[in-house]
């Protein structure tokens, strides 16, 4: 009897410390987790199912931008390309009425003329009387086919370009066909500058997807035509009654919505957006006007909210 | 046999002692080669296997680079499990190994397998092997300051990207050399790239392709060689350079000619110096840097590699830039130097109260010299022992080293020696050379075999722990190797070199003196001998009584796994939610930052986040790694802060910031969390399978099912989804319309996008990428990227969004396969019930209540398999290590009955230890485990050395039973008292020291100081009390 009794004895009290131990790094899981679970139900109680409570202090130090949505416009923009063309109202080949002898020339390949400006003087063939040739239209001498003492043919004499009026032809695809109507503004991009101007009309192409939307501009840039070019048209400017900026949205399981501060909570409430442009997003559904949003870092309170999901998994 | 040891010991005594200076060199020479580190290793036996695929998301690095190497890694002789994560841009394949196989092994089979695989995964990945190296590799990091007047020759103050430039051209080459480093690792700033930024109008215009421009790249950026021309005698080289240089040549490069004019890359691009697209970057003090690891090789002594690093890095400073160096943030040295400290001090002072007690007990100082000159003897051959099975040095490999235990033999022996020389010098004032020796012969033969016996029986006991397997094994095998080493290396010595010294040195004629010691305990234990063999069952009564109330104490214990050992700083995780960018989680990392530096006791703190350029821990960006350096304690305001109550002030501090979410560890810890990995919650059902939507569902079913069931406790399912994806879903129909392939435009976002590459460009050793994308504003800006003018082959565009659809969306972060396969797990704690039973009412629930689909598995595992299966091994080598030591009592005695009496010692000894633990305050765990393993030997020992003399003087010298008992106890009680003595004061500078390391070894010195001291008092006095009760009845 005693044998066993003390044989018992010692396997009992030499294993414990073996087996405990195991036992009691699962019990420091079971110790943090609860924690962890005290902490989550700290947040429901006060907070109820989306919100935070956050100090003000707290706040400030993670550069969270506290805004006031408002009613606001809305510039909406499409960007298209397209390619630079002379317009066809500013170029001029000009020709001799008759033919004949060139008597004198006074302007030059790239030389810059006014309306009206002598150009050159012809003595026609047939009445051997002369005449003056002056400049239709003011602009710069692009082509020049005339010389002294030449006989002038069907050629053209000159061809006077203006330049500072150019066309750009931007291509329209299905997408935003609806979208693009003529007067809306347009920004053309050219080396970093841009020009403002208007589309003055919409054609439709034969065989092809797009439309041209034809968009006149004062070229002080000095573009040559042929040139591919970059342009943002503003297809809408709506007046929105709420607008927030776009650096407030973020999306809590699937769905889009802003962080609204009341006092000390922010609650993240879900949203139905509608038109947007660089800056700021109209909001259809959601909140009102006069609400106070999280705009900048707002990515942190979304962080905090779902942070009992940041794990480290290997 | 023995005796013939020792005769031969004794008359060739000085070649025995010749001996002694063989052990010391040999022991010395080992110490040079012995392997030193704070802690073992538990890493197991794994090869790491990165492929980058610079541009791929999860799903197409899993399809096309995971599964074809798991596939290929099937069927290696010694292979454990595989286990893979496939993220963004990269694929890690993890292979683990049987504990036993050789690591150069593993890595051939498998570089003999990845090269065959080159055919079968994409063109431009290759799978490489992560650097030979284990969780305690990571010996040493630095980062790199620029000071803020220091300037680069043009003027410019150095930004990050040169810095990081500095890193992997200037200083990884210097440390790479230093011998024992495998790899020197860098994340932080960016890897400088030459960018080319095409205008996509101006791409149009002259209708050119990013193809058009790699291939002219490529084609003007060579040097080629054109042999050599003889001149006059001399050998001239030919050759024309023509690779380009600098950013003016790559300007330059012609594309193709339009209308006679050429168009060069200037003409429709900007060329700059531009940033990767990097998967990770570090932080320190609250600013980015550019942080560099060495990491060890494996089996490589830590401490000496890092101090060569350190030194490398001091002197590589003169090759820096004007203004730049490189400052260590982590140096494994210090911790290592502190765990050695703590422990040679532990040593060190337990050796000399040893020697001093010896010298009080022996009245004789040399034999007490002569006892204590085991202790450095029997340690030079441990030294040996374990350069030899490749044991490392460390806290617990050098923890439950006791010198008073190692000497317990030769004291029993030097003792008995003297005792036998006095009372023969008192017999006849001189002996003779051969009557001496004699004497030594037989007072060694009579006592040696207790000894043999007592080490035997201690050695035993540490068996149990020998089949402790996986990460306990790895911690406690070297402990009990080295014990096992240093007593066997005392036996040794107790056999040679204790005669062979006594039989030299104690030549004089020895008076045993009345020792004040001695003589005090013998008055005091006098009457309590004879009070207990007096009043036998109140003794008895008191005894059990004594057990059952420790018995009832020990389950009042709380328990642990094992002390963790305090590395002096620590490291935390900062988690983020998934998807969070990197440098959304950098800029939250910055103040993160900026709050612990401000705490007075922190020195430096610096982190990773994400991955490093070797992927040797594959972070996601949203998760941080950070390492808190800590001051040395006399410069806290308050130095007598305890390091808990620090790390729940900066997690009191860091909890205000928003979206965090913590882990506090220790950098080496952390390391061999990352590593060992695997499932940590009690039970981990894993579910296999092909899709992740149908894998989901089934692990949220059994998630519904495992909370049902009594005694789950944080039921989860591991989180896999939560990556967003931009989504350009190419629409066939239109692009047909177009006469666009999808794969043309595939290669057209991935070029405009991502960037495609286009060449080195090399200064001097330097190459840096050339890489042809859109410029960052046009290609992160997603609502413009609808706009984007795809070109067509008529020289005509259209725009993205007319031939794709564009969408953003959840996609796995990443997939973690298993043996080949996708899964999930779905973990649960248990509390409030077994385990055992908790997984079989799982299983069933699961089976009735669920119809896994067909193709999908599931697999359960968890700790708790590891715990079965160390209790059922437990549970059975105990009772035959028991069986083992009570046979050898059997055999020792020829009697069931003495045995039995002295395994009495055992419950007793364990009674104090129990105590000493309740009165110091300290939980059970392994290593007080093993403290109450050693107790159990000690105990039997002690009851062993008493009995064998008793049992001699009843049977052998006719004395009657109560006077044998009387008699023996008193003769017996100076080496009790002394092998009590030693044993446990050589724990006592354990128990008290406060340095780094010790709070491993306190339990372990507790529980054998408490046990010894009640093991003592059992020896002493219910011992024989009980040998009398059970012999009066039936006299042998």
């Amino acid at each position: 009897m005693n044998k066993l009794t003390l044989l018992v004895a010692f396997l009992s009290i030499i294993s414990p410390p073996l087996f405990a131990a195991d036992n009691h790094a699962h019990e420091e899981d079971h110790k943090e987790s609860t924690h962890h679970e005290l902490e989550e139900n700290d947040e429901h109680n006060h907070n109820g199912a989306e919100g935070l409570t956050i100090a003000q202090q707290v706040i400030d130090e993670s550069n969270i931008g506290i805004k006031k949505s408002a009613s606001g416009v809305i510039h909406q923009t499409i960007t298209t390309y397209g390619l630079i063309n002379a317009d066809t109202n500013s170029l001029s080949h000009v020709q001799a009425r008759y033919s004949g002898e060139i008597k004198k020339i006074q302007k030059n390949i790239g030389d810059f003329v006014t309306k009206g400006e002598f150009l050159a003087r012809i003595e026609s063939s047939d009445s051997l009387q002369a005449y003056t040739i002056t400049a239709p239209l003011s602009g710069q001498i692009i082509q020049k086919h005339a010389n002294l003492g030449e006989i002038t043919s069907d050629k053209p004499l000159f061809v006077i370009a203006n330049f500072e009026t150019l066309w750009a032809e931007l291509k329209i695809f299905p997408k935003n066909q609806d979208d693009v109507k003529p007067n809306q503004k347009v920004t053309l991009k050219y080396n970093g500058e841009s020009i403002e101007s208007e589309i003055a009309h919409i054609i439709p192409q034969l065989g092809s997807p797009y439309l041209t939307a034809r968009v006149p501009f004062k070229n002080y840039l000095k573009i040559t035509p042929g040139i591919f070019i970059e342009a943002d048209i503003a297809t809408a400017l709506e007046t929105v009654p709420v607008r927030v900026e776009k650096v407030a949205l973020q999306t809590l399981n699937d769905q889009q919505g802003i962080f609204i501060q009341k006092n000390n909570e922010y609650v993240f409430t879900p949203v139905v957006t509608g038109a947007f442009d660089q800056k700021f997003i109209e909001i259809k559904q959601g909140i009102k006007p006069g609400a106070y949003y999280a705009s900048d870092n707002s990515y942190l309170l979304l962080a905090e909210l779902q942070k009992s999901e940041a794990g480290h998994s290997h | 046999m023995i005796n013939a040891i020792i005769h031969f010991s004794i008359q060739r005594r000085f070649l025995s002692l010749f001996l002694m200076v063989i052990i010391i060199a040999s022991g010395i020479w080992s110490y040079k080669h012995l392997p030193i580190d704070a802690v073992p290793d538990i890493t197991n036996t794994q090869v790491q296997i990165n492929t980058a695929a610079p541009g791929y998301s999860p799903l197409e690095v899993e399809q096309r680079i995971t599964y074809p190497i798991e596939n290929a890694l099937y069927g290696l002789p010694e292979l454990e499990y595989t286990r893979s994560v496939s993220r963004y841009g990269l694929s890690q394949v993890t292979v683990v190994f049987k504990d036993s196989t050789d690591i150069y092994f593993a890595r051939n089979l498998i570089n003999t397998k990845l090269n065959a695989l080159s055919s079968v995964i994409p063109e431009g990945t290759s799978p490489e092997m992560g650097p030979i190296s284990t969780g305690l590799g990571e010996i040493f990091m630095y980062t790199l300051e620029a000071d803020k007047n220091a300037v680069k020759d043009n003027g410019e103050p150095y930004s990050i990207t040169d810095l990081r430039e500095i890193q992997d051209w200037i200083i990884k080459p210097q440390l790479a050399q230093v011998p024992g480093v495998v790899e020197v690792n860098s994340i932080g700033g960016f890897n400088k790239q030459y960018h080319i930024e095409p205008n996509p109008a101006k791409m149009l215009y002259y209708n050119i392709s990013f193809e058009d421009i790699v291939k002219a790249l490529k084609a003007n950026n060579e040097n080629k060689g054109a042999g050599y021309i003889e001149l006059n005698g001399q050998q001239l080289l030919v050759r024309s350079p023509g690779q380009l240089t600098s950013i003016d040549d790559i300007s330059n490069v012609i594309i193709k000619e339009v209308d006679s004019t050429p168009v060069a890359i200037n003409d429709i691009a900007t060329v700059v110096i531009g940033r990767e697209l990097r998967s990770g970057t570090a932080t320190r003090n609250g600013h980015e840097a550019v942080l560099g690891t060495a990491m060890m090789l494996i089996g490589e002594n830590s401490r000496e590699v890092a101090q060569n690093v350190n030194l490398a890095l001091t002197k590589l400073q003169s090759s820096l830039p004007q203004g730049v160096s490189a400052v260590p943030v982590y140096d494994r040295t210090q911790l290592v130097d502190k765990a050695i400290q703590t422990v040679s001090k532990n040593l060190i002072e337990g050796a000399l109260l040893v020697i001093v007690i010896l010298f009080l007990m022996l009245g004789n100082i040399r034999a007490a010299l002569i006892t204590a000159a085991v202790i450095p003897l029997s340690m030079l051959m441990t030294i040996t022992g374990m350069v030899q099975t490749r044991v490392s040095a460390n806290l617990m490999s050098l923890g439950a080293l006791d010198f008073g235990l190692i000497v317990d033999g030769a004291v029993i022996i030097v003792e008995n020696a003297i005792r036998r020389l006095s009372h023969a010098y008192q017999l006849q004032s001189s002996l003779t050379l051969k009557e001496r020796l004699n004497i030594v012969y037989d007072a060694t033969t009579e006592v040696i075999k207790p000894s043999i016996f007592g080490i035997i029986i201690i050695t035993a006991v540490y068996i149990p722990i020998f089949t402790l397997s996986g990460v306990e094994g790895k911690m406690f095998h070297p402990m009990a190797a080295t014990v096992i080493m240093a007593l066997i290396a005392a036996l040794l010595l107790s056999l040679t070199l204790i005669p062979a010294a006594i039989a030299i040195f104690l030549n004089k004629p020895i008076i045993e003196k009345d020792n004040i010691v001695v003589k005090s305990s013998v008055s005091l234990y006098k009457p309590a001998l004879s009070f207990c063999l007096k009043y036998q069952k109140s003794v008895l009564g008191a005894a059990v009584a004594l057990v059952v109330l420790s018995g009832f104490i020990a389950t009042r214990l709380g328990s642990e796994f094992m002390p963790q050992l305090d590395e002096g700083d620590i490291a935390l995780h900062a988690m983020r939610i998934p998807g969070t960018s990197l440098e959304q989680s950098l800029q939250m990392q910055e103040i993160l930052e900026q709050k612990i530096i401000a705490f007075p006791e922190v020195k430096d703190v610096f982190a990773r986040i994400g991955t490093a350029e070797v992927a040797t821990d594959p972070m996601p960006p949203n998760v941080a790694d950070n390492f808190v350096i800590l001051n040395p304690r006399d410069q806290w305001p308050n130095p007598n802060k305890s390091k808990e109550t620090l790390v729940q002030e900066i997690e009191k501090e860091l909890g205000s910031l928003l979206g965090n979410n913590y882990e506090f560890t220790q950098p080496i810890q952390m390391r061999f969390n990352e590593l060992i990995s695997g499932v940590r919650a009690d039970v981990g059902i894993k579910i296999f399978g092909d899709d992740m939507d149908t894998l989901l569902s089934t692990a949220n079913q059994i998630l519904t099912i495992i909370q049902s069931i009594e005694g789950s406790a944080d039921a989860k399912v591991e989180q896999v989804s939560g990556l967003p994806t931009v989504s350009i879903e190419p629409n066939r129909i239109a692009l047909g319309r177009y006469g666009l392939n999808v794969s043309d435009l595939q290669e057209w976002i991935s070029a405009a996008v991502g960037g495609e590459n286009a060449g080195l460009l090399y200064q001097g050793d330097r190459r840096f990428d050339i890489v042809v994308r859109l410029d960052q504003k046009t290609r992160t800006d997603i609502e413009r990227l609808k706009y984007l003018p795809v070109p067509l082959n008529n020289g005509e565009f259209v725009p993205l969004e007319e031939i794709a659809t564009i969408s953003i969306a959840p996609a796995p972060a990443q997939i973690s396969r298993e043996n080949g396969k996708r899964r999930i797990v779905v973990t649960t704690n248990v509390r409030g019930r077994d385990l055992g039973s908790f997984v079989t009412d799982a299983e069933t629930a699961i089976n009735q209540k669920l119809a896994i689909p067909a193709g999908y598995w599931i697999d359960f595992g968890g700790t708790f398999e590891q715990l079965e299966s160390a209790s059922q091994r437990l549970a059975l080598v105990v009772p035959i290590t028991l069986l083992f030591i009570f046979g050898l009592l059997v055999m020792a005695f020829s009697s069931i009955k003495n045995a039995l009496i002295i395994f009495t010692g055992v419950p007793l000894a364990l009674t104090g230890g129990v105590l000493a633990l309740h009165l110091r305050g300290m939980p059970l765990s392994i290593t007080a485990g093993v403290g109450f393993i050693a107790l159990s030997g000690v105990a039997v020992l002690n009851g062993l050395v008493m009995l064998s003399f008793i049992q001699a003087l009843w049977q052998h010298k006719g004395f009657t039973l109560s006077q044998a008992v009387y008699e023996g106890a008193m003769t017996r009680l100076r080496p009790v008292l002394m092998t009590a003595l030693v044993a446990s004061l050589g724990f006592v500078p354990m128990a008290i020291n406060t340095g780094t390391g010790a709070e491993v070894q306190r339990p372990l010195a507790t529980v054998v100081i408490g046990g010894i001291i009640s093991s003592t008092l059992l020896t002493l006095l219910v011992l024989p009390v009980l040998f009398q009760r059970f012999h009066q009845r039936k006299p042998v």
